[in-house]
């Protein structure tokens, strides 16, 4: 790593950064809340269904891709379950593998959700694309 | 506003964008949280400090502009500010503008994490970056897009 004096406007770019990430966490946050998902809940279902269709998402997969313990992937996955979100399938070549897929509600919920994120992210994307270049055009 | 009207809207490309960005944000924010724990700061006092720093130079940081920058109540952001004080990164002294309010200020161990902080912060930002602009350029460049802002 280069050592580099950061300047003010990079102090200033970098909490603009922060600020921009944490209303759209904010938003986010509540937004799922409103559909009565925590925000872990939605961020699995989102996983599951933005997972490219090539490949099955699992339980191990799911933890890989929300950073999260593999116990507590099978918890959440539990839970979903259970809320008739997401449907788990034995895998015929490997029964202690299960793959996952949405539920039709799910598929509704995570429709909704998804529209308003992408306004929201509409939004957002020319402030964080300009705070994103300045902080990348700085390498010497 | 129906459900049926937006099913058209949302391509298997989208949510495949949308699960990338956030992907790309959880790992942004594990980094981010554990370089500061390692020089013993909650994720929260960092981002408290980035604020006092990254404010312009012609501006003075009050609690209650801190608590409008980090979206938390003004009694959390007092006690979050009675923290830093009490741990020696912040002093609070009066505004040279106007002597009866009270603003915040770093302390220079403060400046020296930060300067740490930031540095490691900028290099993971510039990993993160094309990950990034390549999902918002995704989900930006549509024109039905148009239609699902003027539709929610």
């Amino acid at each position: 790593m280069t050592k580099e004096t950061l300047s003010g406007s990079d102090y200033e770019a970098l909490a603009n950064l922060r600020h921009t990430l944490r209303r759209f966490m904010d938003f986010s946050t509540s937004a799922a809340q409103e559909e009565g998902l925590p925000s872990q809940q939605h961020q699995a279902l989102l996983a599951i269904k933005g997972h490219p269709e090539e490949d099955a998402m699992t339980i191990g997969l799911l933890a890989n891709r929300l950073l999260i313990a593999p116990h507590t992937a099978t918890e959440l996955v539990g839970r979903l379950s259970a809320a008739d979100l997401v449907t788990r399938h034995s895998d015929p070549e490997d029964k202690r593998r299960q793959t996952l897929t949405l539920t039709a509600k799910a598929d509704a919920v995570l429709l909704r959700l998804s529209a308003v994120h992408l306004t929201e992210i509409r939004e957002m994307a020319p402030e964080l694309i300009t705070i994103l270049q300045r902080l990348q055009a700085k390498v010497t | 506003m129906t459900t049926k009207a937006r099913e058209d809207s949302l391509s298997p490309g989208d949510y495949e964008a949308l699960a990338n960005l956030r992907f790309a944000l959880r790992k942004f924010t594990e980094f981010s949280n554990a370089e500061v724990s390692n020089l013993g700061l909650t994720p929260q006092q960092h981002q408290a400090l980035l604020a006092i720093k990254g404010l312009p130079p012609e501006k003075e940081m009050t609690v209650g502009m801190l608590a409008d920058r980090l979206l938390i109540a003004p009694h959390s952001a007092t006690e979050l500010v009675d923290r830093l004080a009490d741990a020696g990164y912040i002093k609070r002294v009066s505004s040279k503008v106007d002597g009866r309010r009270q603003i915040v200020r770093l302390m220079d161990k403060t400046e020296r994490i930060l300067a740490k902080l930031s540095g490691a912060h900028l290099h993971e930002i510039r990993e993160m970056a094309p990950e990034l602009m390549e999902a918002l350029r995704i989900l930006q460049d549509r024109r039905k897009l148009e239609k699902i802002a003027w539709m929610a």
